[in-house]
């Protein structure tokens, strides 16, 4: 059941103006500190061929687009007044909030894999190695998923679209700059993105990604009452 | 109490965060940990590791960098900083790691300088210019008020495991590892005595700072007792009596490390004759361990010069039968422990070494002549004026690490005569033995080069013993390669366009789709659409 709400958000998405927009500015700005900028996170600058520096920036890249990306997830259910009509339906809270989280998540591998032409202009420079950038892309693909669970159940809270983001925003930086190393999203990032895969991480990752999700099946239970 | 379903559901939610709770936990507690980066970039070797559950003080791991290095310098220190945080997460909690930035501090500055750290002198391309920076990019190790090791600039990670490590091991050692040298006193001709005690002292004096130096002059009655050894310089080994030979033998099968020096020649510089060593048991010990050395006289283009008396005013002449190998020409290995640190080694009268594969044993070429090199067999010709010049040219290897487990030369039993109830037949740790093709090496004691040799192979013999083998981290960073201003360009254009070309070609895809599926009529309508 819950992969026909995650059908439906995909079609909804991809029908979406805002979403390929959001998407290609994802995607182009990404690509700008690896080749365009004057900083050490610009190979040409570095002269290195390595992608470690751009890993080092991608969560906070996350921090703005999951949010942007999942806040009409529940908005615009509610301002559409879809929302009584969607928990009548015969479908249960999990099968709509998984939906919904493998809908958008859906959404986010899409974009993410999209930015795999950058490690292919890297091979064309020079033989990076390529334990980091699997790791990189390991780590971004368990952030994601974690930035966006975050952001859905923030987001089922209000109504509002900029509330959602700014709420999920929030949330995200929260957890991105906190100082428990052991909580902190972008510490534990790092680790997998430099090519070390600790079971740890994967397995926080996991657990805060499954714990937000049932917050967000709980919230919608408490809406029906 | 009327207690709400919002309380009640609440309530019911409680012990699925106390399972989400106790997996965290078991998580954290119970983990395992994959280095998938080329030479495990971010992984402490067996070797640092054994030596870190040794620790048993306070270590403290100073990085003193500048807060704002230049690019080049950034994937560094931040490899630095990954790797000492290894030692302080493996070090039993006697490990701390901190890091300063003395170019902001004054007192910090002043505590570098103390420390024996410096500025380093960088040279930057910035805005299209090159220009000179000094910055801070040192380590120092401390233990208590007095134990120190310090990196005044961290110029290569290759090795940065090893040399931290061979540090740490420094620092807390208890007592000097000790090394024997052990061989016979030279008999040169005309009477005069290569006396060990008195030719060698520069040796000895530069190996005492740092280890506790023991001296056999052996002669034939000599009892030989190597127990308390915890490395080995031995000469002149066929002029070892039989059961001398036997404690070198149960030596290196106890797994210990052994710097062998084995020349194929007999040579009296003083009336200019050398001869051919005659064949003994020592060859077949040599072949026991996987080498051979042949009864050749290289001499090589790339040489030292020696003072020539035989005119007036006296004159430097090129000497090619002293060969002088360099990392220059690829005549040391730039990558075994051993030999990786040494510019220059000259080697005087060497003869030629020849690998005779084993069994388990891995030999690996750490010293080879230049390829203008040539080799005189019997009738060998010492003499500046009448060596003779090339014939053909070639490469000789003159230096030799044999690694692996050792088999005793004496099979299942000690010789004859001998008693040992402890008799080794085959080791049961791996060990590297050291041959280099001149035993006359130790003649150019007074040299630069002689005594950074004996100090290198015995750092590699004492601190590889006990810190096994730390692999070198080759191509950590990969540079890349020459790039055209026009590739530049078309690089970044690419990296902006192919991943949004994609996804509105997916967009337009879309589009076109939906278009031609809103125009087809409703199935439902026309009965004779299939």
């Amino acid at each position: 059941m819950f992969l026909t709400v995650a059908a439906k958000e995909i079609r909804h998405a991809l029908n979406s103006q805002f979403a390929l927009i959001l998407a290609l500015i994802f995607v182009i700005a990404l690509a700008l500190p690896v080749f365009w900028s004057h900083s050490a996170t610009n190979v040409f600058v570095s002269g290195l061929a390595d992608l470690t520096p751009f890993f080092g920036q991608l969560p906070l890249y996350l921090m703005v687009f999951i949010p942007a990306l999942a806040m009409r997830a529940w908005a615009e259910e509610r301002r559409g007044g879809t929302y009584e009509l969607l928990l009548s339906y015969p479908l249960r809270p999990r099968d709509l909030v998984l939906g919904k989280f493998l809908g958008n998540y859906s959404l986010c591998l899409f974009c993410l894999c999209a930015t795999m032409a950058l490690p292919l202009l890297i091979f064309q420079l020079g033989n990076p190695d390529p334990g980091p950038i699997v790791g990189g892309y390991l780590a971004a693909f368990l952030l994601s998923a974690a930035c966006l669970a975050v952001a859905l159940f923030v987001g089922s809270l209000t109504a509002n679209h900029i509330t959602a983001f700014i709420l999920a925003l929030a949330a995200l930086a929260l957890f991105m700059f906190i100082q428990v190393p052991s909580l902190n999203f972008h510490a534990r990032f790092v680790n997998v993105a430099r090519g070390i895969v600790d079971t740890r991480d994967l397995a926080f990752y996991g657990l805060v990604t499954v714990s937000f999700l049932y917050l967000n099946i709980k919230r919608l239970e408490m809406g029906r009452w | 109490m009327h207690l709400g379903p919002r309380f009640l559901l609440t309530l019911k939610s409680l012990p699925v965060f106390v399972v989400l709770l106790g997996l965290y936990w078991a998580s954290q507690t119970f983990y395992t940990r994959h280095d998938l980066t080329r030479d495990h970039l971010y992984s402490l070797n067996q070797g640092t590791l054994d030596l870190l559950t040794r620790v048993e003080e306070p270590i403290q791991i100073q990085l003193f960098f500048s807060r704002n290095l230049p690019p080049r310098f950034q994937p560094v220190a931040d490899f630095v900083r990954t790797l000492t945080q290894e030692y302080a997460l493996h070090g039993n909690g006697m490990i701390q790691v901190s890091e300063v930035d003395p170019g902001a501090d004054e007192d910090v500055r002043n505590e570098a300088y103390r420390l024996g750290l410096s500025e380093t002198r960088a040279n930057i391309i910035s805005k299209n210019r090159q220009e000179a920076v000094e910055l801070w990019f040192g380590i120092a190790m401390t233990r208590g008020e007095t134990g120190l090791e310090a990196f005044p600039s961290v110029q290569s990670i290759a090795d940065l495991e090893y040399d931290l490590s061979s540090a740490l091991l420094r620092l807390t050692q208890k007592g000097k590892p000790k090394i024997m040298m052990v061989g016979p006193t030279f008999v040169e001709g005309g009477g005069v005595v290569f006396d060990i005690q008195r030719d060698i002292k520069p040796i000895y004096h530069q190996l005492s700072m740092l280890y506790d130096v023991g001296q056999v002059r052996l002669q034939p009655e000599t009892v030989l007792d190597l127990s308390k050894a915890d490395a080995l310089i031995v000469w002149g080994l066929p002029w070892f009596q039989p059961e001398q030979m036997y404690r070198v033998d149960q030596y290196i099968v106890s797994g210990k490390p052994v710097l062998l020096l084995a020349s194929g020649l007999v040579v009296s510089p003083n009336v200019l004759v050398a001869q051919a060593l005659p064949h003994s048991n020592a060859d077949a010990f040599y072949a026991g361990l996987g080498f051979k050395v042949n009864r050749t006289l290289v001499s090589d283009n790339q040489c030292t010069k020696i003072k020539y008396t035989n005119v007036r005013p006296p004159v430097f002449k090129d000497y090619p039968l002293f060969p002088k190998l360099t990392q220059a020409n690829g005549g040391l290995d730039p990558d075994f422990s051993g030999t990786k640190h040494l510019d220059t080694v000259v080697l005087p009268w060497a003869s030629d070494l020849e690998i005779m594969p084993r069994e388990d044993i891995l030999p690996r070429i750490i010293a080879r002549t230049s390829e203008q090199a040539w080799v005189q067999n019997e009738g060998y010709l010492i003499d500046p004026d009448k060596a003779p010049g090339p014939t053909s040219f070639g490469r000789y290897i003159l230096g030799l690490a044999l690694t692996g487990r050792f088999t005793s030369f004496y099979g299942e039993s000690p010789p004859e005569g001998v008693e040992n109830p402890d008799h080794l037949v085959t080791s049961q740790q791996a060990s590297t033995v050291m041959v280099w093709g001149s035993d006359h090496v130790l003649t150019q004691a007074a040299q630069k080069s002689t005594l950074q040799w004996a100090e290198h192979a015995a750092g590699f013999m004492t601190h590889r013993s006990q810190l096994g083998d730390i692999d070198r981290r080759d191509q950590v960073f990969a540079p890349i390669g020459h790039v055209s201003d026009a590739e530049k360009n078309k690089i970044r254009r690419l990296s902006v366009t192919v991943a949004p070309a994609l996804m509105l070609l997916a967009a337009l895809g879309r589009t076109i789709y939906r278009r031609r599926r809103n125009t087809r009529p409703w199935r439902g309508d026309d009965p004779h659409d299939t």
